[in-house]
């Protein structure tokens, strides 16, 4: 009786301190967002105040930060379309035929770092006159979306049962029918759970944005660093910066909780 | 003849003929034309985005201008000029910390066959207005890398409310300042004695100053590391014990955004920090009453005093196809004109006539600190100094070494005299 209270005890103890390490920050970026210039920098950081919405006026009122947004949004809306409609017919054929090597070989762009790209991404796009638009961030930012779409999938695809496919084969369907008609629908889940995860990566990335993209079609995540400046750092205007860069990964990642673990296990146990 | 007699023959020489020319500069000789500029996220700049439509309206050109915070602006800009790309017309640049190596590496125009271009260079510019320590850092070999946009170096800032509470006299020696920390510390538990760069990188630009006002020098008469000398491993030894004693938690980590941060927020009663946060140091309740500034005390054996001294400056990229409407704009952007209006942003001109003009005067007579500030500039671009480690032209490493020294004795990791010696054998591997 006592060891299994001692037990709960210990849990209590652990959860609060996780919750310690992953909550406290996140509470005082939202509340830094709310203060006041120099409530901001007080310390010890006043846990009661009037919140005001100064930050967020300063945001989208005296910067162009809602079109930053709005960037933010295409850029890693496209990737994510562009990753899925490259990946799932290459994670589909990776499945069908038992490969792994290609998926091996996406993850190995994925994983390299993304200086290593720059340059002669920069050269070449500059040679075709897409340096500073947001296509060149689509197409650049599917390096992160295509190994995300394919890796997700792969589980799914493989377990889908191959008498699905050879039977819509035997009716006379071609592959691409096979795919849109009988295999998609049945790995639906998946795809949500790749497009989200690809929506996040591609939204966070600030690599290929810093140097790619342009006045006009910077990125919430690059332009959110002009607020750090020889000067001083607007740190209210920062916090509101990263609040509004935050909502849409959460919102995102809470709507699909739940099929988001499922998605991630899926195929770690055969049988 | 001395480098900046030199420098300033080659500056007026090379403007000359634009100076021969009287009247009838066609500014819209470019109309139409796109340029695309990239800043260092500074209060010059933040002005320059304001002020781009008087550009466009008085030139036909368009300017498209990028402002990134430093580090974001020195990894897209050197990616750029790696490419080769001539996307990119017009940079800032901070010669005095990478225009050898920019240089080396054949990125910057070379102004000075436009300076002396009277079709291309307006007979009013006056290239001989700007200061010649200022300009000084722009030149190389005679090759003119970029003009000034404005000067800067570390200031002492320090509330003059607590000293006066506590009784404490105003600073007039270096010695003095961690004599008044020590009484701060005692006696005003709530209030942070010192505040000043601790980040390896950022150290040199305000720890500079205390070596030369010790009587120390970052490099012998010879042009070796001089870190060993005694007064340099004096200005060690009481910069990393005002940090280590006197300073913030995290001090190691601070830069000078936290600093100008703390003593905007009233937290802290001294600091060594830049003259170019002024403006923003105003923004904050209560310190344009309480705050009092000058050129950092001098030694009291040297009787100098002797702070970095810089200034940013605008270059044009080698690789650019619109070198003469990128020229165009440099013009503007550091006219008489134009630089008399940046000052009411803060911005202190680097050339002399602005300086003692009726603009600036009139905004410094505003405040009693306000004038404070710009005696204290004057003072700095007379005494201050651009050296802040021993030749090389890989300045950056070296002052990281010299910043690591520092870190080392606040870490209790070497004595000073250790920490020295060991900066000055890796300085020397640099060279």
């Amino acid at each position: 009786m006592v060891g299994r209270r001692l037990g709960r005890a210990a849990d209590a103890v652990a959860l609060g301190a996780v919750l310690l390490v992953l909550v406290v920050p996140v509470a005082w970026v939202v509340l830094s967002a709310f203060k006041t210039r120099t409530e901001v920098a007080a310390l010890p950081p006043r846990l009661f105040f009037t919140p005001t919405l100064e930050n967020f006026v300063e945001l989208f009122g005296r910067s162009d930060f809602l079109d930053y947004s709005w960037n933010s949004f295409v850029v890693a809306g496209g990737s994510t379309v562009l990753g899925l409609l490259l990946g799932v017919p290459a994670a589909f054929a990776m499945a069908w035929h038992r490969m792994t090597w290609p998926a091996t070989a996406t993850l190995f762009a994925r994983m390299a770092p993304g200086t290593l790209f720059l340059l002669p991404w920069l050269v070449m796009f500059t040679a075709v006159g897409l340096t500073g638009t947001r296509t060149v961030l689509v197409l650049t930012h599917a390096v992160i979306t295509l190994p995300v779409a394919i890796w997700v999938l792969l589980p799914y695809l493989e377990a889908v049962p191959r008498e699905l496919v050879e039977s819509a084969q035997i009716d006379g369907a071609r592959a691409h029918q096979v795919l849109l008609r009988v295999v998609l629908p049945v790995i639906v889940p998946g795809v949500v759970v790749a497009a989200i995860l690809a929506f996040v990566f591609s939204w966070n990335y600030f690599l290929f944005a810093l140097v790619l993209s342009g006045v006009e079609s910077k990125t919430a995540i690059v332009a959110s660093f002009n607020f750090v400046g020889e000067g001083v750092t607007n740190w209210g205007a920062l916090m509101a910066a990263a609040v509004v860069i935050a909502a849409p990964p959460l919102i995102l990642t809470l709507l699909i909780q739940r099929r988001l673990v499922g998605g991630l296990a899926a195929g770690a146990v055969k049988g | 003849m001395k480098r900046r007699e030199l420098i300033g023959g080659a500056l007026s020489l090379a403007a000359a003929p634009a100076f021969a020319q009287s009247g009838g500069f066609d500014w819209r000789r470019q109309d139409g034309q796109t340029i695309t500029l990239m800043f260092n996220n500074h209060p010059w700049s933040q002005a320059m985005r304001e002020m781009a439509t008087e550009f466009t309206a008085r030139t036909g050109i368009r300017a498209r201008i990028e402002i990134f915070n430093e580090e974001q602006f020195r990894a897209r800009l050197t990616t750029f000029m790696q490419g080769r790309s001539a996307e990119l017309d017009v940079f800032m640049t901070l010669a005095s910390r990478e225009g050898p190596v920019f240089r080396k590496a054949g990125w910057y125009a070379d102004l000075a066959p436009l300076l002396a271009d009277p079709s291309l260079t307006a007979p009013d510019y006056d290239a001989a207005d700007f200061a010649a320590s200022i300009q000084g850092a722009n030149v190389f070999e005679r090759q003119v890398v970029a003009v000034p946009i404005n000067q800067e170096g570390p200031l002492f800032y320090w509330r003059r409310d607590v000293f006066e509470r506590l009784g404490i006299p105003e600073p007039r020696t270096l010695e003095d300042i961690p004599a008044a920390a020590a009484v701060i510390k005692a006696r005003e538990p709530g209030m942070i004695p010192w505040a000043a760069r601790g980040l390896r990188t950022a150290i040199p630009y305000a720890f500079v100053g205390f070596v030369n006002n010790l009587g120390g020098s970052v490099a012998t008469p010879d042009g070796k590391p001089g870190m060993s000398q005694p007064g340099s491993v004096k200005a060690i030894e009481m910069y990393a014990s005002l940090l280590k004693e006197y300073g913030p938690p995290g001090a190691l980590n601070h830069t000078f955004t936290q600093v100008i941060e703390l003593l905007g927020a009233g937290r802290v009663a001294m600091v060594h920090e830049s003259s170019n946060e002024f403006a923003n140091i105003m923004r904050f309740p209560n310190r344009a009453n309480d705050l009092g500034v000058k050129i950092l005390p001098p030694g009291k054996e040297s009787g100098i005093s002797k702070p970095a001294a810089i200034g940013w400056g605008i270059a044009i990229s080698a690789h650019s196809r619109k070198q003469a409407a990128a020229w165009t704009f440099l013009q503007w952007a550091t006219s008489k004109e134009t630089q008399a209006k940046l000052v009411s942003a803060g911005v202190a001109p680097p050339r002399a006539s602005v300086f003692k003009g009726p603009a600036f005067d009139a905004w410094t007579a505003e405040l009693p600190i306000r004038r404070a500030w710009a005696e204290a500039l004057v003072q700095l671009g007379r005494e201050g100094s651009g050296v802040f480690q021993p030749p090389t032209d890989r300045i950056p490493e070296a002052r990281e070494k010299i910043g690591d020294a520092v870190q080392q004795v606040v870490l209790g990791r070497a004595t000073p005299a250790e920490a020295a010696r060991m900066a000055d054998e890796e300085l020397a591997k640099i060279q």
